[in-house]
Formats: structure tokens, C-alpha cells, sequence
């Protein structure tokens, strides 16, 4: 059998380690960087150092940031009574994708998952009670994945909050848009009719 | 080969890739399987609500080399009222992963499968909410209905370490127990287990109601507490010693019995060697 020389099996090793990267991707992107021009080797590897020295979670909401807060929380034109709670930061770049939302986020990083024994406290839920009781928020939106993961988050969340007496609210689960009623499937219609809207 | 047809629940699913994930199933033919579900993460897919936990479903599975492949989704049933009720939620939840711990890869069990089904539309219950007491009841029967169905029934009647007969006539007389011999004691073997403790008659006759108790009607069972916490107590022991590892929902289902105020401190599953 013919083995990778030593620099290539370590390269292909570390890319395997990626989420979402099997074996056979690893050795692709491999060779792709062994044909690629020094110069553009160098940047990438700039650009894994650099990512991993500058970057931190912001110290109010837990996003990505390079400084002590991130921009989302710095930005004097965001409502900073309402707080959109996520599992990841990646969350944060689809909501405001939409440009429909002017507050502020808290990251939980994570979601509650009994069946790998994530609990609450594995995740920023004391930090968020602590906002709530300092910052002067009236409204949490809870914008969980539709999993049984993300429901059981939101589900905690709203009982824990509820005495605390702020605004609690979940985003709606309904239909995809653009999709067809009788292709739905069952979960998704049950949800769409549980969070049904008056109009 | 040609496709097979299977009647599943979903106990787990884990993400794979960008878009799939991985579904262990529990079906009635063809016991515990693991298939491929192909582009299950995408929004509106019809494999991302079916591939959830608790669905119940027709499934069409291909061959594949490594892992079998679900080919077609019929959704019988999403059990999607368990998903907005955090009591519910945290025993479904446990539910799947003891139904996932006690049993076998690819060795039929149409009568788990029936008992799993059931006891996660008795928690569902359709539009009666029932409290955590009422939730827990079910749980209990779903607990000693498997591990009669595997083999590994809870002695009430003989001592479980000699076989010799015990009355529960003296509803005043406790017996020994051990979870670890598996069920009841004679007052001659109290001392052959290290793990025996006292129950009550109504502890034995509880749990033998409920090996044949209608799934049904398990959450209007109305149990003391004290009665409910002893028959807890000697089913959660009786597991532990039956299955290689904790089960990780317990932990989560305790905190939420601790909110609904029928957990009590001290009450906890871990288990402690030698205790
Ligand atoms: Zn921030
Ligand atoms: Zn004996």
C-alpha cells in the first residue's frame, strides 16, 4: 500500500479533524494547497492564526467579536430592551440576514440536548438572566432551531423566564414558504397550527 | 437487493456532513437499525420533520454498502404535541433513550416497539395535559413493561435470590429488595445483597400492577408520592443494573421533576459504587 509522505498524512490529518470533512475531502483539499502558490498557502495560514488570536466572544451577548463587545451590542441604534436568544453566532448572520430585526442577541452556544447530557448550565443561561436583571430588557424572542433540541431550549427558557417578568416569545414554526400544504409534513404542519396568527 | 419496507420510531438522529443525518431506528420487523437520511438538515425537506425523535413512521430503506438508506418518508404519526410541552418532552425523551439501551441491533421486537408507540401517546395524551405525577406513571409502566419484554422481569413474589415464595398478605410488613438481584428478598437472603433496602407491600403490588397496566390510562393512575418515589427509586436501581451506562436524559428529567417539585434532593440517580 502506498503511504503519504510525513507532511501530506499530518496536512490530510488536520483537515480530517473539520466538521463535515471525511477523508477522501481531506485528501482533496490537500493536494489543492500542495498546487497552490506559496504566497496563498501563507495567507490561509495568516488567516487560521490571526482568526484564532482575534477573535473572542463579546463580554454582553457572546457573539463573535474583536473587541471587548461586538458591533451588534456597540450599535447605539439597536433596541437594547429586546434580546433575540440563539444557539450559535451563526444564527445571528441569518436573522439579520432578514433586516426585519433591531435588537440586540445573546448567544447560548449550544442548545439543551438530554440525550448527550447538554444541560442548561453548559450554556449562557446564567449570563442571560444576568442581562435581564441588569440591562432593562422587556422582551426575550427565543429563535431556536425546530428540533426536538432546539423546542426543549425554548421550552426551558420560557418557563425559566416566566417568573422574571419579562416578554417571552418563540419564533413560529410553520411552512416553508413557497411550499405546498399537502406536501408538508406532519411535524410541520402541527406546529404551523399550534402557532397559528390572528389576522 | 431489492428495498425494504419498515415501520419505525425515530430514538435519535445525529447530523452527518452539511445536510444529512444519521437516524437510529427503532422498527417492528427489523428491531434497532441505523439508516442514512439524505438531506435531512435542509429546511423543508420532507426528511427533516420525519427524521426527528419521537416520528413514528412507513419507511421505504434501501441497501447501501455501509449504512442502509431511507428512501421514502410516511409519516404515521410526529407524536408533534410531545414538542410543546417541556414535561412531556423530558420524558420522551428518556423514554427513547432507555427503548435505545435495551435493545438490540437488527433483533425483532415488534412488542418493544408496541410499548415504545404507546407509551409515547400516553404522554402525549391528546388534548388532557397531564401533570409530571400523572407523566411519571407512564414512564414507570413503560420502564417495568420492557424489561419484562427483554427478559429481565422484576421479582415480586419469590426471593430473588433463592426462589423461595413471599406473601404480600402482612400489608404492614416490608420486605428486602435488592435492585441488583433483582427484585424481592426473603428475610433469610436480606443480607446476600449489599444494595438491599426495605419496601413497603404497596411498593411490590405497585409494580405488579404495573406490568400489565393499559398505557392507556397509566398518567390517571394516582399514586401517593411516597409510593411514587419508592417504586422510582427501585426501577431506576433495577435499570442501572442492567444497562452498561447512565442514561443522559435522566439527568435533564430530573431537573425538570425538580421544577415540578416531585424531585427531592438526595433523590438523585447517580449511582455510587458499593452503595
Ligand atoms: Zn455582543
Ligand atoms: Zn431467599
Amino acid at each position: 500500500m502506498l503511504h503519504h509522505a510525513k507532511p501530506l498524512a499530518r496536512l490530510i490529518g488536520e483537515l480530517g479533524k473539520l466538521p463535515g470533512i471525511g477523508p477522501k475531502s481531506a485528501q482533496r483539499m490537500a493536494y489543492h494547497i500542495l498546487r497552490s502558490s506559496a504566497s496563498d498557502v501563507q495567507a490561509l495560514a495568516e488567516a487560521l492564526l490571526e482568526v484564532k488570536e482575534r477573535i473572542r466572544f463579546c463580554a454582553e451577548c457572546f457573539n463573535f467579536s474583536e473587541e471587548e463587545t461586538c458591533s451588534v451590542c456597540r450599535d447605539p441604534r439597536r433596541n437594547a430592551h429586546v434580546v433575540c436568544v440563539v444557539a450559535e453566532p451563526r444564527d445571528i448572520m441569518a436573522i439579520e440576514r432578514t433586516q426585519e430585526y433591531r435588537g440586540l442577541y445573546h448567544v447560548l452556544q449550544g442548545l439543551v440536548s438530554p440525550r448527550d447530557g447538554i444541560m442548561p448550565e453548559m450554556l449562557r443561561v446564567r449570563e442571560l438572566l444576568q442581562r435581564i436583571a441588569t440591562r432593562g430588557i422587556e422582551e426575550v424572542i427565543v429563535a431556536t432551531n425546530p428540533t426536538v433540541e432546539g423546542d426543549t431550549t425554548a421550552l426551558y427558557l420560557a418557563k425559566l423566564l416566566k417568573p422574571v417578568g419579562v416578554r417571552v416569545t418563540l419564533l413560529a414554526h410553520g411552512l416553508p414558504v413557497g411550499a405546498e400544504l399537502d406536501y408538508a409534513d406532519p411535524a410541520t404542519l402541527s406546529s404551523a397550527l399550534q402557532y397559528r396568527r390572528e389576522l | 437487493m431489492e428495498p425494504y419496507a419498515a415501520l419505525a420510531i425515530v430514538l435519535r438522529r445525529r447530523d452527518i456532513g452539511e445536510n444529512d443525518r444519521i437516524v437510529t431506528l427503532l422498527t417492528s420487523e427489523y428491531g434497532k437499525i441505523e439508516a442514512a437520511a439524505r438531506g435531512s438538515r435542509k429546511a423543508g425537506a420532507r426528511a427533516a420533520g420525519a427524521s426527528e425523535p419521537f416520528t413514528e413512521l412507513n419507511l421505504r430503506i434501501a441497501h447501501g454498502r455501509r449504512l442502509d438508506v431511507v428512501i421514502q418518508w410516511h409519516v404515521i404519526n410526529a407524536h408533534g404535541h410531545l414538542r410543546s410541552n417541556l414535561s412531556q418532552l423530558a420524558r420522551a425523551s428518556y423514554i427513547c433513550e432507555v427503548a435505545e439501551l435495551f435493545t438490540i441491533d437488527h433483533d425483532p421486537c415488534p412488542a418493544v416497539y408496541d410499548l415504545v408507540s404507546g407509551s409515547l401517546s400516553a404522554l402525549e395524551s391528546g388534548f388532557i395535559e397531564h401533570d409530571g405525577a400523572g407523566l411519571d406513571c407512564v414512564v414507570r409502566a413503560f420502564e417495568v413493561q420492557l424489561v419484562e419484554i427483554q427478559g429481565y422481569a422484576i421479582s415480586t413474589r419469590a426471593c430473588s435470590h433463592c426462589g423461595r415464595a413471599i406473601s404480600l398478605d402482612h400489608l404492614d410488613a416490608r420486605s428486602p429488595f435488592s435492585p441488583m438481584l433483582g427484585g424481592v428478598l426473603c428475610s433469610a437472603c436480606r443480607y446476600r445483597a449489599s444494595d438491599a433496602y426495605s419496601v413497603s407491600p404497596d411498593v411490590l403490588l405497585t409494580i405488579e400492577r404495573l406490568k400489565t397496566q393499559n398505557l392507556g390510562n397509566a398518567a390517571d393512575l394516582r399514586l401517593d408520592a411516597t409510593l411514587a418515589s419508592e417504586v422510582g427509586r427501585c426501577l431506576r436501581w433495577f435499570l442501572r443494573h442492567r444497562c452498561e451506562r447512565e442514561t443522559k436524559a435522566a439527568t435533564f428529567l430530573e431537573l425538570i421533576r425538580h421544577d415540578e417539585g416531585l424531585e427531592r434532593d438526595g433523590d438523585s440517580i447517580q449511582y455510587r459504587r458499593g452503595d
